[in-house]
């Protein structure tokens, strides 16, 4: 077995076992592994943990990729910014952390963690962007301006057409000010973070087969699923669905493995 | 390094070889399109490609490859790429 395949079977376990293990308890919520108070500290430390190591593991892994690029390589600043955008979301997470494993609390939201999480996006989208601009400055084929211009309108129409639909409900739910509109700030900063990760995973295909295009592939359905589980949790804490968080455990579980398995990849890239 | 590639070879053999060499980093597709955009924007053609020709080509290939690798690896990529074009210039 590669080196690479066996971090792939590291992360598959990693991080596939917990994520199945989410996904399950709202299908079998009487099953014997989620019954009792000792089992859900378990399932409380699993998701914890499990989230913070993979974020750990992108942001450290981002941060060195950025640092091996040269001063002028193109490429450079958009790292730094995807690294700033993953530290920011474990930054959140940590602070999160307090709560889920010494207090045994229920999170509180909003909290400090929304900022972190909101800063987030203030790195990762312009992070995606600088990478398509490094792409064209690199002289790669990336498509005409019209192209990536109807892309990026395509997916923003979508995306406003699919944002009203499940934000209007959450909109019209009664709710404390701030808690509702990071209810509806979340979805929407994912959807603008769509915008650049659509354009990037059309040039991304065209790579597939290749290293850079295995790098690029997993980072972005990184970030793909990571949009999808932060409009679940959107959905289910407008409506008070508590009994489905385990889906969006699941989800960020993968969202957070992919991110880092694609920044691990890059690191090797660059250091084999 | 691309600047001692004094070679003269068959546009055919240059597209297929490089785009060959560069498919375990870019992908099948992408080192293909990558090649064919180059040549167009350098305005190669012809049935055979000269030295300048191929250091102009392999100058943007390193530039491409460089947002994935870095300069150094990028570096050491286009060299063996030289090297086989220069061992399938000397065999034709």
């Amino acid at each position: 077995m590669s080196r690479s395949a066996g971090v792939d079977v590291l992360f598959l376990i990693f991080a596939g076992v917990p994520a199945l293990l989410f996904l399950c308890q709202p299908v079998f919520p009487g099953a014997g592994i989620y019954q009792g108070a000792a089992s859900q500290m378990v399932f409380t430390y699993l998701a914890s943990l499990t989230k913070l190591s993979f974020l750990a593991l992108a942001s450290r892994f981002a941060f060195l990729s950025a640092g091996r690029f040269e001063r002028d390589n193109p490429i450079r600043p958009a790292w730094f910014l995807m690294a700033g955008g993953m530290l920011c979301t474990f930054l959140g997470q940590a602070s999160l952390a307090p709560y889920q494993l010494y207090l045994g609390t229920p999170s509180p939201f909003p909290s400090v963690a929304d900022l972190f999480f909101v800063l987030s996006y203030v790195f990762l989208v312009p992070g995606l962007i600088a990478s398509m601009v490094a792409y064209r400055k690199a002289g790669l084929p990336i498509g005409t301006a019209a192209e990536r211009w109807g892309v990026g309108l395509g997916v923003g129409l979508v995306c406003t057409a699919v944002g009203f639909a499940i934000l209007r409900p959450i909109a019209l739910q009664p709710a404390p000010p701030l808690e509702k509109a990071l209810n509806l700030g979340y979805p929407i900063l994912d959807f603008v973070l769509l915008i650049p990760t659509s354009l990037l995973l059309r040039i991304g295909l065209r790579f597939r087969g290749g290293q850079a295009g295995r790098v690029w592939l997993t980072l972005l359905a990184g970030f793909l699923v990571m949009c999808v589980g932060d409009v679940a949790f959107a959905y289910f804490s407008a409506f008070s669905q508590e009994q489905l968080f385990p889906i969006v455990h699941a989800m960020f579980i993968l969202a957070y493995a992919l991110l880092a398995r694609g920044v691990v990849s890059q690191h090797g890239l660059l250091a084999d | 390094m691309a600047e001692r590639a004094s070679v003269r070879i068959s546009l055919q053999d240059l597209e297929s070889t490089v785009s060959r060499m560069l498919s375990p980093f870019l992908g099948e597709t992408m080192a293909r399109a990558s090649v064919i955009g180059h040549r167009d924007r350098l305005g190669i053609g012809g049935p055979e490609v000269n030295g300048d020709q191929v250091r102009a080509l392999m100058e943007k290939i390193r530039a491409g490859l460089n947002v994935f690798v870095g300069r150094e690896k990028s570096a050491g990529i286009v060299e063996e790429i030289v090297k086989a074009l220069e061992q399938r210039g000397a065999a034709s």
